[in-house]
């Protein structure tokens, strides 16, 4: 544990009293039309500041807050190259697939991504396929987001790790299961806020308190001048390493079903691209000052108990104790936010996609709420067992999960929504391609697969091919359907 | 999306063309990033104000010239309305 003050505890206190009172809020706020409706996707009445704040605090997560300050602390100017495909994950999170989603999700009523998927194909496998997919995934994701969470407590307040890992996990689930999507956009947005400003002021702080850029430069070169390289020390990024990074964040961000679902949520496609915007000068503020945090601890705070402590240690070694309570919120706010959004996700994937629309029979609305919150008390359970075997450092999970999602989903997505050929045995082929070889690269090679590029790299590779072939050998859906989803233009040729 | 006129629109091709800009820019973004960063960080390692040359004008130049092109791309060529 490093040094802290009651304080600290106080303005934990507060955050957590604040983010549960605005669940509060958002639940009096239920537009109605239906409990999945409500609580999926929060009625579609999301608007720019809330689907934008909510799609950022979804996208930084733990990794982003803890994670990634601990690879800077152990890596130096390296992984401001190793962040850098965050240039434009704005760009390509709202473009390659927002505002498609969000009119389909209009037009077809789907309520998560799988609905969307077995609605355009009209098949009950790729929602089965899809939804055990995305379980898998993102309850591995959330392993990492109570690891993260139990670390800042640990680091904070000497919480033993496995209290911290149930802690997170009680106070998470609570206020998700209680308030739904909008519950979890409204909280999200006030995360969101949270953290920019505790990033900022720390980064502020640690500059000041280290004597400025010049200063930070010499305390890096007299540790070891590899810290100041695009390779960084041992070889951290070789240029295949970089080359995949461009390709993971931009991309993994785009085909994440968590964010995905956020269009569906949106309110009209104006909302879409203020959202854009916003979204576009949040990260120009936020990721560069997350990774100088990390390189400023290096300074500050050379050795660590743990590498995933180097956010928690360089803002107390930073920031005054006054406001130390404050800035430490902003990893908890970037850890609860994914969590909850992860949660939800993950119990609309039982509830919905397994369940509901699985069954023969009508489920009524209060057994449409028992076995939502059943399930997020499940998946919860599932993950708080796994985090209590932490790896040294989270980001490997984070990377792992978020990087799977997206090659087993991605361009399985982005055909079925832009070509009108894609069947339904090409969707599966690129799922399921997507998945096993995303799994077994990583099983034989790790995270340097063929040509020392990420596993991710060739898995997107294999899934577009498998999507495309696939489909090229067997006919398109029925036009009825297709025309559900195409202009006329469209599917000329297709009888 | 109740406010555009004829309800959410079956066409897909404008989504596509914002789809298609979309991706342009990241492959532009990650030949001008990673190559300016390696390019640059090959040489010697100095500093211009504190900060590593490679990373001043390899990752926050080029970070600051796509946020002008999202801005642009924001701005002018993700539309509101899809059809009458």
């Amino acid at each position: 544990m490093y040094e802290s003050a009651s304080s600290v505890q106080v303005a934990f206190a507060v955050y957590i009293a604040l983010t549960f009172g605005l669940a509060y809020l958002a639940r009096r706020q239920a537009a109605g039309g239906g409990f999945l409706q409500e609580f999926l996707v929060g009625g579609r009445t999301i608007g720019p500041w809330v689907l934008g704040l909510t799609w950022i605090a979804t996208a930084a997560s733990g990794g982003t807050f803890i994670g990634a300050p601990a690879l800077a602390h152990a890596n130096g100017w390296s992984v401001m190259l190793w962040i850098s495909g965050y240039i434009v994950v704005a760009t390509t999170g709202f473009g390659l697939l927002g505002r498609r989603i969000a009119e389909l999700g209009s037009r077809t009523g789907a309520l998560t991504f799988p609905d969307l998927l077995r609605d355009r194909f009209q098949s009950r496998s790729i929602g089965v396929v899809s939804g055990i997919a995305m379980l898998v995934l993102h309850t591995s994701f959330i392993v990492a987001q109570y690891i993260a969470g139990a670390r800042v407590l640990e680091a904070v307040m000497g919480v033993p790790y496995a209290a911290g890992v149930l802690l997170f996990a009680v106070i998470v689930g609570l206020y998700t299961a209680y308030g739904g999507f909008r519950a979890v956009a409204w909280t999200d947005s006030f995360q969101a806020v949270v953290m920019l400003v505790g990033v900022l002021l720390t980064a502020g702080f640690g500059l000041w308190k280290a004597g400025g850029l010049q200063a930070v430069h010499d305390g890096l070169a007299a540790q070891s001048p590899d810290l100041l390289t695009p390779v960084g020390p041992d070889g951290f990024l070789p240029l295949p390493a970089a080359i995949s990074f461009f390709f993971v964040w931009p991309l993994a961000t785009a085909g994440g079903p968590s964010l995905i679902t956020r269009f569906l949520a949106c309110r009209d496609t104006a909302s879409l691209r203020r959202a854009a915007l916003l979204i576009g000068v949040y990260i120009l503020l936020l990721y560069p000052a997350v990774i100088f945090v990390g390189i400023l601890g290096r300074v500050l705070v050379p050795e660590l108990a743990a590498g995933d402590h180097a956010m928690p240690a360089t803002i107390l070694a930073a920031v005054p104790s006054a406001l130390a309570g404050l800035v430490l919120a902003a990893p908890m706010a970037a850890i609860m936010s994914t969590i909850s959004s992860f949660l939800l996700v993950a119990a609309g994937a039982i509830a919905r996609d397994l369940y509901e629309r699985n069954t023969r029979r009508t489920v009524g609305e209060g057994r449409a709420r028992a076995v939502t919150h059943l399930s997020i008390l499940a998946v919860g359970l599932v993950a708080g067992g796994f985090a209590l075997y932490p790896p040294d450092y989270l980001q490997y999970i984070v990377i792992f999960s978020g990087t799977g999602l997206a090659a087993t989903f991605l361009f399985p997505t982005l055909l079925a929504v832009y070509w009108p050929r894609m069947n339904r045995h090409g969707c599966i082929a690129g799922i399921v391609a997507g998945f096993l070889s995303f799994l077994l690269q990583y099983a034989f090679y790790g995270t340097r697969s063929f040509l020392e590029l990420d596993p991710f790299v060739w898995s997107l590779g294999i899934s577009a091919a498998c999507c495309v072939l696939v489909s090229r050998t067997g006919s398109p859906e029925a036009r009825p359907v297709l025309e559900r989803y195409f202009a006329a233009a469209e599917l000329r040729g297709i009888r | 999306m109740p406010e555009e006129q004829g309800g959410p629109t079956r066409d897909s091709r404008p989504a596509r063309r914002e789809a298609l800009e979309a991706g342009a820019l990241w492959f532009v973004a990650l030949i001008a990033t990673v190559g300016l960063s390696t390019g640059l960080g090959a040489g010697p390692a100095d500093a211009v104000l504190g900060v590593p040359r490679w990373a001043l004008f390899g990752v926050f130049g080029p970070w600051l010239a796509f946020f002008g092109l999202h801005i642009w791309f924001c701005r002018l060529r993700k539309q509101d309305r899809r059809e009458p």
